[in-house]
């Protein structure tokens, strides 16, 4: 019966199948076809080219110029003059070597590293390692050169000062010299170190350690969609190394990013496992909506970093100003730049490295023990007049309290202490392989991270597993194609109580509770079924998140035959992730002592009155329990043409058109179920059908991108660029708004290049003027703005028997016309290093007007209406600031060190927003901070009755409370005595400072860094009947004999004026600080060592992060917990912080290669 | 080789040219749009139901009872800028949920919605083919009384805190301008209200014939009985109103109240609702159901109008462990004054103070009476008081902490201070569990030692799971009865206000009343609708907010001395709270600054 339907099948009908089959035709292409951005060069390469009487040099050179391949050779062992003709098409290096030294008795021999050595066949090159036994002979020096960090060095130029004889390290970075004259210097170079020169003497073994020059004038740094050498870059890009990214011994790549980058605002705001990422902000906030940067992992927007493997990234970069133009739309809060190692040609190498650790937290806030606490508390009661017959403590109790001897009835806990354990575990672990052969190369990984909660009784924990493949292949000589394969999973689990309840609760457990009786059983809740040591655990039932990613990405280049230059790639990246979240709650059981009866039979409160311990159960009365899954698919593709051109030696030309398109796809399903039988089995099957419920949805987004960009430079001393992008946005109307243009232009003089420089400012040795203006957008709001639409709401319940059915709700008020939001940013700034390239000093300064910023007119437009605002393009901030960088690296012998330093500036002000017209002039929040707070002023406390007297105060005002500055000196104290405090939580000036000492195989590192003063509310609701104070509010309070006290009497609650109605800057806490954020030492075990070991190099070390703080203004807590930096949050409200601690790591490790 | 080349070149071009097609050519995944919903019955009828979910309920951490003389919300001993008497237009003090002060101007959110459904409603029939048009206009002519009497509910509600008001008939457009609308006057912003009210009455079917929860004819009626009732008060009917904002230029009493009269005899003539049967003349009985019919899961009862249900599978609940006392582990909110307990009679019908009389310097309350002898002055009191008060010794639920069960097996409610004694000296002193003395939880126990039983779920433990599906009544039938009863009495028909006032006493178990009507009627409706969102507008609208806010915020301390075999206990009124500040600007609510800086044409309320 099939046949005969496709047999008939209607033309139409079938055209429709063959477009489908042409359509999955070109997509498998097309996943092979699509490539990146070229960030490594492949080294099977293949040549085509022809040389007609070239000297041998030229030839080289034209390979080198062509490929990775470097070659080493002394000149009076290999002709490199002599004249040659070589036709090359489709030739490997070893086809053309082979040709070029045809009967010349040269041998030549590929090593690591793409490093080509040319030695005189037979007598086999002296440096190429088998014949080190020599040595003892006269005029011989063998050694060994070593980066900073221990690793072996092949392919450094040692050259015999003044002669031209020299060699090249082996392999494994060993060399050996023979002849060498008395009174010799060796001169050692390598790309990307610093030359160093060492006079012989009488050693004939010579271990160098080669430090990183300062600046790597011929570092290739990663920009948007290419790379560029660093001396051409004219924006405003700072980067971040391999190697400063996996010193600190953390989860999260962002966690390891703060001090090292300036005008990078990295905060690190809680530490709660799993959710402890670093909140990043590029020259702070310069919009009043969204404020977070893009992340582009290997090309593809949108990344998370913090799903990433610190080890497998090669590099990061971030693009602060014009530089970011190429991203269009999402680039006005810059880009952060990712890109992971590729393989390179060369055996398989392995590499491990992983620590183990202990974290604990850097800082809690004490809270008054039993004593104090009870003292405050008859305090606060006294001063409402309580007699004291009904005191709640009596002084007996205080008396007890303080012995101690009383545990059953007067116990003095520390809650911290009660919950929390000393330390908690925390490992890294990842291996790698990477090499490849002609024709393919490949970088893999696995790693695994986790992180254990700090609790006693623990059930919070992050686990995280890593996988990646990054494939190159190289087809034939046009083609390259590339596919990258990561997954990741991660794994959290977490109380099924909420972190915040858990850390608030702990604060608000009264000292003189038990959470613990002496004989080990839980004690009662604090309030309604809340016991944090308890709760913390998993007698409650458990909670877990798992998120399972996968990411691959499809690229290919294809260079255009015939047209030298012209290069077409594209990329294609499918994106998936799966997210499972269940958790299951039920009650569990928490112990009261029946305290009358234990005291009823002659007991004190020393006596066990284990007896006397009732059992009593809390949490829901029947188990419960939710899931939900979702899936989401990103789809990316990018079709890229490139030029790249020099022109008469001098005029370099780089141009390329590129579109993109982004297509996301969501999808989630959630379940309840409760009344189950058993806690055996949390599966939705086991729940009763009576109140279930089950839900789903959807959402969606896109992108399609046209842009391009055109680089021309004149002897890489005049340098210009210009970019132009255009963007489409769901968010946005066909009709109106959905495509914005981006222009953006940057321009360069490496004025170090010029000869009246050369001749006059000899000092300075690299000198480099910038400037780059560009306009970017941000289109970070709720999609379909622009549309009348209706959401499903909550709905009412009906009829008899009761029945529930949703409702529909209009979403939102129609704004037709939104649009992007436009940064137009400038900079201008300086490049230079001095003093033979062992000083750095570069500076930036810029400036940004933010318009069009997506905001509601809720200031404007009155309640009656009744209207639910959309966003609106009207806001205006504007955003200035500079960033200073200076870096000093030197080495003396075995000693060597390096000190770098940033500090940065943001400043940002609004223009332009709705606020209402402000009760006095001096409360206008306009021409100020965004976050800003408008507050009373505190002056001090109120020291007795007269004073109050004396002074315009609150009513009911009295000794002991906060004493309000009458700002409008108007005798009381109304609205308008509210002042702004531009500090807020977000820092102005940001800073770090790393150094490093390194003397032989020892190596001492460590990153300085810290913030400006902060304004933030660490106060919280608590105190009083309910809940402890803090130490800090106990320490130095106003009491009856304590009138001239800093601090204001005890309180219950909110109740006093200054703890609610006016709130006063004394309800902040100033934030500026600079702490030992990352300390590690490490030793490079000798080579002796590592080679009876079959290791190439190992390195151990022990490294700590958050170590220590060199100052802090805040009495209470880590200055960085908080809220996320970029977070909306409203004008003078509070920031309680009532999080997970931030951690201090202590961990130990090692690095192996083999 | 190049011929490949081309090959996969042209096909990166075509699969291009696919992925361009417009992948920005999408709509959300998670709405409807605008002609979908207004073109469907059904789902215009789905809109209606979040309209019904946006009438609230009382059911907030701060309830209305706490903005009167009723009782207080805080649990600290002071109280809020209102009733300090310093209330101003920037700092007015109060909450934001549903229809209390400040929430009720922002519900004119609901009001647009409201308007936004009417635009469109009638429309809806259009899109039908003409054989099921008829049948989809009656469908949509009773969707629009529902959305009418929504309407008129909504404004009926803001208008009682804040006077006339913008008055909006159509949605509110973005691009309107908004600079010229002004409050209508009292009057016409009344006469608004009765229009929507009388149309929605037409529209709609009596209770019967509607599905449950649904608006009715009926609670269109007695929503307009009770707002012509407020309309035709003192406070904005007596001719001496500051400004025609908040009262009528030049009132016409007479038809005012035969206005409200008519309308809450409307009510009572469709014969369709009663008052509930209580089991009078048993009291006991009458205090079991009359605490029972708050705790109704639905409104089946003949004497509930109009209310809200819930239901716990779909997580349409209240929390109501705020109002629990603390030994119970509830938050202990929203408690009621001594002089509220006061002002429940004995149960014979007579006033609490011929039996009792409170010492004026020491607070201590003694028995003066010749009927009870007894010294406990709970004892023997109207039975709604058992229903709505929960004061010491009053059995509530069992508790869960395992050591207070111990104490208290039974559970109830603990407030007093126990003393033993021996040969005068005092040997052991014990404060009660559900006091600010107590071991655990105290902060949440409220400085009155008095906490409201009415509404309450006993059914709930807060320690387990604090939340409940029992209903909120907007308006029950015994409001009908009070609403005519007052319009007869101010119209001179003492008879039938009389015949109508002591039918709420007797269903409670209680005489008929004696002396002065006016007086016995805002004792009585204090006592039956305490706690139901009644007081606050009743004593503004009497004008007799200087009288109530001057009764003392008292609590109620409770010493039992034990001494040798002999239990002595005394009752003693304290101060709970600071006095409340009568000021004139009390009357009417402001509205906020922040709301005149966005319309500064809009003017304020007498004394802001």
């Amino acid at each position: 019966m099939k046949k005969n339907e496709d047999v008939q099948l209607p033309d139409n009908r079938f055209w429709q199948k063959l477009v489908l089959i042409m359509r999955l035709t070109t997509i498998i292409y097309f996943a092979c076809l699509m490539q990146v951005s070229a960030t490594v060069y492949s080294q099977a390469t293949k040549f085509a080219f022809t040389a007609e009487n070239k000297k041998v040099s030229e030839v080289l050179k034209e390979i080198e110029d062509n490929s990775n391949f470097r070659f080493f050779y002394q000149n009076e062992q290999v002709d490199v003059n002599r004249r040659v003709t070589v036709k090359a098409n489709d030739a490997t290096v070893e086809q053309i070597l082979d040709k070029i030294f045809k009967g010349e008795e040269i041998s030549y021999k590929v090593l690591e590293d793409d490093l080509i050595l040319l030695s005189p066949e037979k007598k086999a090159f002296e440096t190429v390692g088998e014949k080190i036994a020599v040595s003892q002979q006269q005029g011989i020096v063998t050694g060994k050169v070593t980066d900073t960090g221990g690793q072996t060095l092949p392919g450094v130029t040692i050259v015999i000062k003044g002669t031209t004889r020299g060699t090249v390290t082996n392999a494994d970075g060993g060399y050996t010299l023979s002849n060498i004259p008395e009174d010799a210097t060796l001169v050692f170079t390598f790309v990307g170190m610093r030359t160093q020169e060492v006079i012989i003497g009488a050693q004939n073994q010579i271990n160098v350690i080669m430090a990183e020059s300062a600046v790597g004038l011929d570092e290739v740094i990663v920009v948007g969609y290419g790379t560029q050498k660093k001396v051409n870059v004219i924006g405003s890009v700072t980067t971040v190394s391999n190697k400063e990214l996996t010193a600190a011994p953390v989860s999260m790549v962002s966690n390891a990013l703060a001090g090292r980058m300036p005008g990078v605002i990295v905060q690190q705001m809680n530490g709660e496992p799993g959710i402890n990422m670093s909140s990043i902000l590029i020259r702070g906030r310069a919009t009043l909506g969204d404020n977070s940067p893009l992340v582009v992992v290997d090309g593809i927007p949108g990344g998370d970093i913090n799903s990433l493997l610190a080890e497998d990234i090669e590099s990061m970069s971030i693009l602060k100003d014009a530089s970011a133009g190429i991203y269009g739309a999402r680039a006005a809060n810059g880009v952060i730049l990712i890109t992971t190692k590729r393989g390179s040609t060369s055996v398989p190498r392995f590499s491990y490295s992983g620590n183990e650790g202990l974290q604990t937290p850097t800082m809690l806030p004490e809270m008054a023990d039993a004593p104090t606490y009870a003292t405050m508390i008859r305090e606060m009661l006294s001063y409402r007049d309580v007699p004291e017959g009904d005191m709640m403590y009596s002084l007996d109790d205080i008396a007890k309290f303080e012995s101690g001897e009383y545990p059953w009835t007067h116990p003095n806990t520390d809650w911290h202490k009660e919950v929390l354990a000393p330390y908690s575990s925390i490992r890294n672990h990842n291996i790698s392989v990477s090499g490849g052969t002609k024709n393919l190369t490949y970088y893999s990984s696995f790693g695994y991270n986790y992180e254990e909660g700090i609790y006693k009784d623990n059930a919070s924990s992050y686990k995280r597993y890593n996988v990646r493949v990054n494939l190159d292949y190289k087809i034939n000589e046009y083609f390259n194609i590339g596919i990258d394969l990561s997954g990741s999973q991660i794994n959290n689990n977490s109380p099924v109580f909420g972190v915040s309840n858990i850390w608030s609760r702990i604060k608000d457990g009264k000292p003189t509770m038990p959470a613990f009786y002496p004989n080990g059983l839980p004690g009662p809740d604090i309030v309604a079924g809340i016991q944090p040591a308890v709760i913390s655990g998993s007698a409650p039932g458990f909670k877990h998140n798992n998120s399972y990613n996968l990411n691959s990405i499809f690229t290919s280049t294809l260079k255009i035959p015939g047209v030298e230059g012209l290069v077409l790639s594209g990329t294609f990246s499918y994106d998936q992730r799966f997210g499972v979240s269940k958790s299951f709650s039920h009650s569990f059981v928490l112990y009261d002592l029946d305290t009358q009866e234990y005291l009823n039979a002659g007991n004190t409160g020393k006596e066990d009155g284990s007896a006397f311990l009732l059992p009593g159960d809390r949490g829901p009365a029947d188990p419960r329990l939710s899931e939900s899954t979702s899936n989401s698919v990103n789809k990316f593709y990018n079709l890229k043409l490139s030029y790249d051109k020099t022109i008469a030696d001098n005029h370099n030309i780089g141009a390329f058109i590129a579109m993109e398109s982004s297509d996301y796809l969501s999808q989630n399903l959630s379940a309840f179920r409760r009344y189950f039988d058993s806690t055996q089995l949390p599966y939705m099957f086991a729940g009763s059908t009576t109140d279930w419920s089950n839900g789903g949805g959807a959402s969606n987004d896109a992108r399609l991108n046209y842009f391009g960009r055109f680089t021309y430079n004149y002897k890489e001393t005049y340098l210009l660029e210009f970019t132009l992008r255009r963007d489409g946005s769901i968010r946005f109307s066909e009709d109106s708004g959905r495509w914005g243009t981006f222009p953006s232009v940057m321009a360069g003089w490496r004025v170090s290049n010029e000869d009246f420089w050369k001749n006059n400012v000899q000092f300075i040795d690299y000198f480099k003027l910038k400037a780059s203006f560009g306009q970017m957008g941000n289109d970070a709001v709720a999609a379909y703005q622009y549309l009348t639409s209706y959401g499903f709401s909550t709905g009412s319940v009906l009829e008899n028997p009761r029945l529930y059915v949703t409702g529909l709700a209009q979403s939102n008020v129609p704004n037709p016309l939104i649009t992007w939001e436009v940064a137009n940013v400038a900079n201008f700034g300086f490049e230079s290093t001095l003093l033979n390239n062992k000083l750095s000093f570069n500076a930036d300064f810029f400036y940004e007007r933010r318009s069009d910023i997506l905001v509601k007119k809720n200031a404007s437009v009155p309640t009656f209406t009744g209207l639910s605002l959309p966003d609106e393009n009207f806001g205006i901030v504007e955003n200035r600031g500079f960033e200073i960088e200076l870096g000093y690296n030197e080495r003396i012998g075995d000693l060597s060190y390096g000190l770098n330093g940033n500090i940065a500036y943001a400043h940002n002000t609004i223009i332009e927003f709705d606020e209402p017209e402000a009760l006095e002039p001096w409360q206008s929040l306009t021409g100020h901070p965004q976050g800003a707070l408008l507050l009373y002023k505190s002056l001090g406390i109120f020291r007795d009755q007269e004073q109050v007297d004396a002074t315009p105060h609150v009513s009911g005002a009295r000794p002991g409370d906060i004493i309000i500055d009458d700002y409008n000196d108007d005798g009381e104290i109304t609205n308008s005595d509210r002042v702004i405090f531009e500090k807020n939580y977000v820092p102005e000036l940001t800073f770090g400072l790393s150094f490093n000492l390194g003397y032989k195989n020892w190596m001492l590192s460590g990153l300085v860094q810290g913030a400006g003063t902060t304004l933030k509310r660490f106060m919280r609701d608590g105190g009083g009947l309910n809940s402890n104070y803090y130490a800090h509010d106990a320490d130095d309070r106003w009491t009856v004999d304590n009138i001239d006290a800093t601090k204001p009497r005890a309180w219950q609650r909110t109740e006093e004026y200054w703890r609610s109605d006016f709130l006063t800057d004394y309800n902040y806490q100033k934030g500026a600080y600079a702490r030992m954020k990352n300390l590690q030492i490490s030793y490079s075990l000798p080579q002796t060592l590592t080679k009876s070991l079959f290791l190439k190099n190992a390195m151990v070390y022990l490294s700590a992060q958050n170590l220590f703080f060199i100052f802090n203004r805040n009495k209470i807590q880590d200055p960085e917990t908080g809220y996320p930096l970029g977070s909306d949050v409203n004008f003078g409200q509070n920031e309680t912080g009532e999080t997970y601690p931030i951690m201090k790591v202590y961990a130990g490790g090692v690095k192996i290669n083999f | 080789m190049k011929k490949n080349t081309y090959i996969l070149i042209f096909l990166t071009l075509v699969l291009v040219l696919q992925s361009c097609e417009d992948p920005l050519d999408k709509a959300p995944l998670d709405r409807f749009s605008d002609v979908v919903v207004f073109a469907d019955v059904n789902l215009a009828d789905k809109y209606l139901m979040s309209l019904y979910n946006n009438m609230g309920d009382g059911y907030s951490s701060v309830m209305m009872s706490a903005m009167s003389d009723e009782g207080a919300n805080k649990r600290g001993g002071s109280i809020d800028t209102y009733h300090k008497g310093e209330q101003t237009a920037d700092r007015r003090g109060g909450y934001n949920s549903y229809w209390t002060p400040n929430g009720a101007w922002d519900r004119f959110s609901v009001i647009q919605e409201i308007n936004t459904f009417l635009a469109n409603i009638d429309d809806i029939p259009n899109g039908y083919d003409d054989l099921l048009k008829p049948g989809i206009k009656a469908q949509t002519d009773l969707m629009r009384g529902e959305a009418l009497f929504m309407r008129g509910f909504a404004y009926s509600q803001i208008c009682r805190v804040y006077g006339g008001l913008p008055l909006f008939d159509e949605p509110n457009q973005f691009s309107d301008d908004f600079k010229s609308v002004t409050r209508a006057t009292f009057e016409e912003t009344i006469n608004f209200i009765v229009s929507d009210l009388d149309e929605a009455a037409q529209l709609l079917k009596p209770k019967s014939e509607m599905k449950m929860g649904r608006a009715t004819k009926e609670a269109a009626l007695a929503i307009k009985a009770r707002i012509l009732l407020f309309a035709a008060s003192d406070l904005t009917a007596d001719g001496t109103a500051v400004n025609d904002l908040v009262g009528y230029a030049s009132p016409d009493r007479t038809a005012l109240w035969t206005a409200a009269r008519d309308a809450a005899k409307a009510v009572i003539d469709m014969g369709t609702c009663e008052l509930e049967d209580f089991g009078a003349p048993d009291q006991e009985m009458v205090a079991q159901k009359f605490f029972d019919y708050f705790k109704a899961r639905d409104l089946s009862s003949n004497e509930t109008i109009w209310g809200k249900m819930f239901l716990k599978s779909k997580g349409i609940v209240e929390g109501q462990s705020r109002n629990y006392p603390n030994g119970f582990g509830g938050d202990g909110r929203n408690g009621p004054w001594m002089t509220m307990v006061d002002e429940f009679d004995m149960s014979d019908g007579s006033k609490f103070s011929e039996h009792f009389s409170i010492d004026p310097s020491t607070g201590v309350y003694q028995n003066i009476s010749s009927t009870f002898l007894h010294e406990n002055p709970f004892k023997d009191r109207d039975p709604r008081l058992y229903a709505s008060i929960l004061f010491d010794s009053a059995k509530w639920q069992p508790r869960l902490r395992a050591d207070y069960t111990v104490i208290d097996p039974n559970g109830y409610v603990n407030t007093r201070t126990t003393i033993y004694k021996e040969g005068g000296v005092e040997v052991s002193k014990v404060f009660g569990m559900d006091t600010r003395n107590a071991t655990w939880n105290s902060g949440n126990a409220n400085y009155q030692r008095l906490y409201t039983k009415k509404m309450m779920d006993d059914q709930v433990q807060p320690l387990l799971d604090g939340q409940t599906d029992i209903v909120w009544i907007f308006i029950r039938y015994a409001e009908v009865l009070f609403m005519y009863s007052e319009a007869c009495m101010e119209l001179g028909d003492i008879p039938t206000a009389t015949t109508y006032l002591n039918m709420i006493r007797n269903r409670a178990g209680l005489p008929d009343f004696t002396g002065d009507i006016r007086e016995a009627l805002h004792h009585e409706k204090k006592v039956e609708m305490y706690f139901e969102e009644q007081r606050w507008y009743d004593i503004r609208r009497w004008k007799i907010l200087e009288e109530a806010f001057s009764t003392p915020n008292t609590g109620i301390d409770i010493v039992e001395v034990n001494e040798d075999g002999v239990r002595t206990t005394t009752w003693t009124a304290i101060q709970a709270a600071p006095h409340n500040t009568y000021v004139a600007s009390q009357y009417w609510w402001p509205i906020s600054a922040t709301e005149i800086e966005r319309a500064p044409q809009l003017q304020n309320n007498p004394g802001f």
